[in-house]
């Protein structure tokens, strides 16, 4: 009876995870081609061989990992910078980092709206540049959003994920410092030498989490590059959906082939997470 | 290197920790910061090695002002309570870190790494994470990487509080060797009497954000300025008089003493008190009061007393091959030579 | 004193950049709200020629369906919130206070929807839940949204479950309490703050959702931020922004809720380890 017990307390989030990786697997299933339904019974690989040889698919790829990467290699690289702002003015608490919590809960949605007010050709950024007589009128302002080089994308998603890098590492940063930074300044470093030789890299597993959670979600995500992105190179979340909807029900394997990829790579970021998290674990365990 | 503390206050969110602390310690001295748990010892060494900024007050070192230098540049380098060493560095790196941010070239940094590992007797653990020592080798690693950081004052706090007693021995013998080695100014928080007295040159006693005493060992166990102090020095019996034309008064026990004339309090501890049974003669006139047994506590060897006469409790031992009882009636023997008095 | 110097225009740097960091959180805020505001606002002019009320009379006219959407949607995610803090509490339990078979497997897999990006499920339930008959309904959307929260709810809760251990209700065993007593007078009260702070941060994912509710839900499930977006691709900025604003608010709204319990956790929390 007491064996049970986890069990049933589990029974709900079991039947869940259940559904959930039905979906996965699902989705596994139709992008090697068998939908019974349609009357594709035949296992084949046709349409990853299809989709990793059609540029307008490759480029896809190319362009969701690119936006992700930089964004989270940026949003990775100044929300340390910024920890270490907050963590050096004795900021880790209060008032600013509450601010700084409040884009990690404004949807994607509303963030691609702060970000078309601002830099879009009509925005108040290049409004403000003419104003100030730096640039002779509205086009002469390079245009960031729906332009194939996401750099839209990539401010929209800064704006969100800096936030959240420093609420991940800060509270660890701020530990550090004030135990084992202050040790170090004590045996004659300089605040710069013991921010490097001693914060950052116990710092460091926290940003690569940070940077991995960030780098997943990003890759995956449909509502800013559908609503920042150009109408080509599309985003693979966006391709597959395109695909998905088809009118023609045959193309549906494209879209559970591009959404495999992303499954894929997702999953090689688990792996690489959960080594990290062990890691962690054995530190601590020593 | 000599430091004075002046006037010295720190306030943490607003309250006041440190209140106005004014110390100096002599180059190559070994001072004993004495003081009960929160009475602001860690916050006295993080002030001095630039980790805290003094409400007011300053800090001098070798006769300069040094309120405002940076920690880094002061020369004074605390082995924390907490040991601090760096779980990203194994026990070699952890003691060339210091070496490392002077600059010193790997080569030089090596060998001098290697005497600091010979100094405290880690050989063979150079490699070692930091993460897979005992205690009493961390608290080493934790004192060469102090020692590597040259420093002109070394800061202590509590450094063998986490050892067991033979680890502890051990491990004073070594500070002791090495300040001697290296002539450091030293500063060593404790609160364990017994270390204070002696490892000391001189004692500090803290309570509550101030220094109530600072004297050699001897003159503050002989003289404690307050009974508090008295108290953390191990107490005894206190009985409260007055002094008049130098006679110490009160209602167990008149003597003569220099003191002006004012309200006193005298201190017997408990080995300046010894029992007499009725049967045997008492000598002087401070004994001839009898005093009621009211409990016995075998302690080994000694058995402790405690008896009770002229509204006065006193606390005194007595070899264990006695053979009273609870309710017995004895004559106490003062001795004079011992007692402490302390003004109120 | 050249020194110091130094050391102030490090110091003056660095609060520059920290201006400009808290500047740049702050002013896209502040600009949908005067956005939303805004009568004609042309090009180049950096403050709206004239003001007008034509956004919120949209919001809260009545004619548009704004309102009732927004109740539909908060009424939603309240549900969704309210079965994410029962499981999250559930499974937390199981995590923390028992070893049996499979819990690695199981801890992991709770974590799986944060990384797993959220359009490959989509579609793969999707298909899934138009054979169970739960696509284009509201119950698959709870689910849906629920698997998406529940990450955070059981983090959360098995947090506050360890920092609480089972030392307390052991404690009340002891003391004669029976089952069902030690709950309600010990195991409730403490994880109190865990229930409130990780109920909202489950109603907060589920009320963000776009793409998800959009799959599930076929269009005919009417969500406020499915309701929103049109507006937002419209180029008519006055609704997008008198949208987003009451978007931005509501969530604001739910969020300090959350800070002002999380932090009241973690009071306790060090109050519990200095004890
Ligand atoms: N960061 C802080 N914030 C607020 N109060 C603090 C802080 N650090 C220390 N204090 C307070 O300052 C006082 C002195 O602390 P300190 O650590 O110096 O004591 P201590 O004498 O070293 O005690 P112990 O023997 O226990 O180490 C304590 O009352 C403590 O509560
Ligand atoms: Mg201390």
């Amino acid at each position: 009876m007491r064996k049970a017990v986890p069990y049933i307390l589990l029974l709900p989030v079991m039947l869940l995870t259940l559904i959930f990786i039905g979906g996965i697997v699902n989705v596994i299933i139709q992008s090697l081609g068998i939908i019974p339904s349609l009357g594709l019974y035949k296992p084949t690989l046709s349409y990853y061989q299809e989709v990793l040889s059609r540029p307008d698919f490759l480029s896809s790829i190319a362009f969701s990992l690119y936006i992700s990467f930089v964004s989270s290699l940026l949003a990775a690289i100044l929300g340390v910078l910024v920890c270490a702002l907050l963590v050096g003015n004795g900021l880790a608490k209060g008032k600013i980092m509450q601010i700084t919590k409040i884009p990690i809960v404004i949807p994607h949605t509303v963030v691609a709206l702060l970000i078309i007010n601002i830099f879009s050709q009509s925005g108040l950024l290049p409004r403000l540049l003419y104003a100030l007589g730096l640039i002779s009128a509205q086009e002469s302002f390079p245009s960031l959003l729906f332009a194939p080089n996401g750099i839209g994308i990539i401010l929209a998603y800064l704006w969100k994920e800096i936030p959240f890098v420093v609420f991940f590492v800060i509270s660890i940063m701020a530990n550090i410092s004030t135990t084992l930074g202050e040790a170090a300044q004590n045996l004659g470093a300089s605040p710069g030498q013991s921010f490097r030789y001693v914060i950052l890299p116990l710092c460091m597993p926290a940003v690569k989490n940070a940077f991995l959670i960030i780098f997943a979600f990003s890759l995956g995500a449909y509502d800013l590059p559908f609503l920042l992105g150009a109408t080509a190179p599309k985003a693979l979340p966006v391709q597959a959906f395109i695909e998905y909807t088809h009118p023609d029900l045959l193309h549906r394997p494209y879209a559970m082939a591009l959404n495999s990829i992303m499954f894929f790579i997702s999953l090689i970021i688990v792996v690489f997470y959960y080594r990290l998290l062990q890691g962690n674990l054995k530190k601590i365990e020593r | 290197m000599e430091l004075i503390l002046g006037n010295l206050s720190v306030a943490i969110d607003n309250k006041l920790i440190l209140d106005s602390i004014n110390l100096k310690v002599k180059k190559g001295e070994l001072l004993a910061l004495l003081g009960p748990s929160g009475c602001g010892k860690s916050t006295l060494l993080k002030t001095i090695a630039g980790l805290l900024p003094p409400a007011s007050g300053y800090v001098m070192l070798n006769g300069k002002d040094a309120t405002d230098l940076p920690p880094n540049q002061r020369g004074v380098v605390i082995v924390f309570q907490d040991l601090r060493l760096f779980p990203n560095m194994t026990v070699e790196e952890n003691i060339a870190f210091p070496l490392k941010v002077r600059g010193i070239p790997k080569g030089e940094r090596l060998e001098k790494v290697h005497n600091f590992i010979a100094g405290v007797q880690l050989q063979g653990l150079e490699k070692r994470k930091v993460t897979e020592l005992s205690g009493g080798q961390l608290q080493r690693v934790a004192l060469a990487r102090a020692l590597a950081a040259e420093p002109k004052i070394l800061l202590l706090d509590e450094p063998f509080s986490s050892l067991d007693e033979n680890l502890r021995r051990d491990m004073r013998r070594l500070v002791m060797d090495l300040r001697r080695r290296y002539g450091i100014t030293t500063v060593l928080v404790t609160h364990d009497r017994q270390e204070a007295f002696m490892m000391a040159d001189r004692i500090a006693i803290m309570f509550s954000g101030k220094i109530v005493q600072c004297d050699t060992p001897k003159n503050i166990y002989h003289a404690p300025a307050t009974k508090a102090v008295a108290d953390f020095l191990g107490g005894g019996n206190y009985i409260q008089g007055t002094v008049k034309n130098g006679q110490f008064l009160s209602n167990i026990i008149n003597f003569p003493v220099s003191k002006p004339d004012g309200q006193y309090t005298a201190l017997f501890r408990v080995p300046a008190l010894k029992a007499l049974s009725p049967a045997e003669n008492p000598q002087g006139e401070q004994t001839k009061q009898i005093f009621q047994i009211t409990d016995l506590y075998y302690l080994g060897d000694q058995t402790e007393i405690i008896a009770e006469g002229s509204g006065q409790q006193l606390k005194l031992n007595i070899s264990s091959d006695h053979s009273l009882s609870i309710g017995d009636k004895i004559h106490i023997d003062f001795d004079l030579s011992q007692v402490v008095l302390i003004e109120e | 004193m050249k020194r110091t110097m130094h050391i102030d225009r490090l110091g003056i740097i660095s609060k520059i950049l920290l201006i400009g960091f808290i500047f740049s959180i702050l002013s896209p805020l502040v600009v949908i709200v005067v956005w939303s505001l805004a009568g004609r606002w042309a090009w180049p002019h950096l403050l709206p020629e004239n003001f007008s009320l034509r956004g919120m009379q949209e919001l809260f006219g009545g004619y548009s369906g704004a309102m009732e959407t927004l109740f539909f949607s908060i009424g939603l995610s309240l549900v969704v919130a309210l079965l994410a803090v029962i499981i999250g509490t559930m499974t937390a339990r199981a995590l923390v206070f028992y070893d049996f078979y499979g819990k690695r497997v199981i801890d992991l897999s709770t974590f799986l929807p944060i990384i797993i990006p959220g359009t490959v499920f989509a579609m793969g339930i999707n298909v899934i839940f138009i054979e169970m008959g739960l696509s284009d309904s509201v119950a698959g959307v709870i689910v849906a949204h629920l698997i998406c929260s529940l990450p955070y709810a059981i983090k959360i809760m098995t947090d506050i479950t360890q920092a609480f251990g089972r030392k307390l209700e052991e404690q009340a065993a002891v003391l004669g309490a029976s089952f069902r007593q030690t709950m309600a007078f010990i195991t409730l009260p403490s994880l109190l703050p865990g229930l409130i702070a990780s109920g909202c941060m489950a109603y907060i994912v589920s009320f963000s959702q776009y793409f998800l509710t959009l799959i599930i839900g076929g269009g005919t499930v009417m969500t406020f931020s499915v309701k929103m977006v049109p507006y937002l691709q419209s180029g008519d900025r006055t609704l997008a922004s008198a949208y987003s604003l009451v978007f931005v608010c509501s969530t604001l709204l739910v969020f300090i809720i959350f800070e002002k319990t999380i932090k009241k956790f973690y009071r306790d929390e060090s109050r519990y380890y200095f004890a």
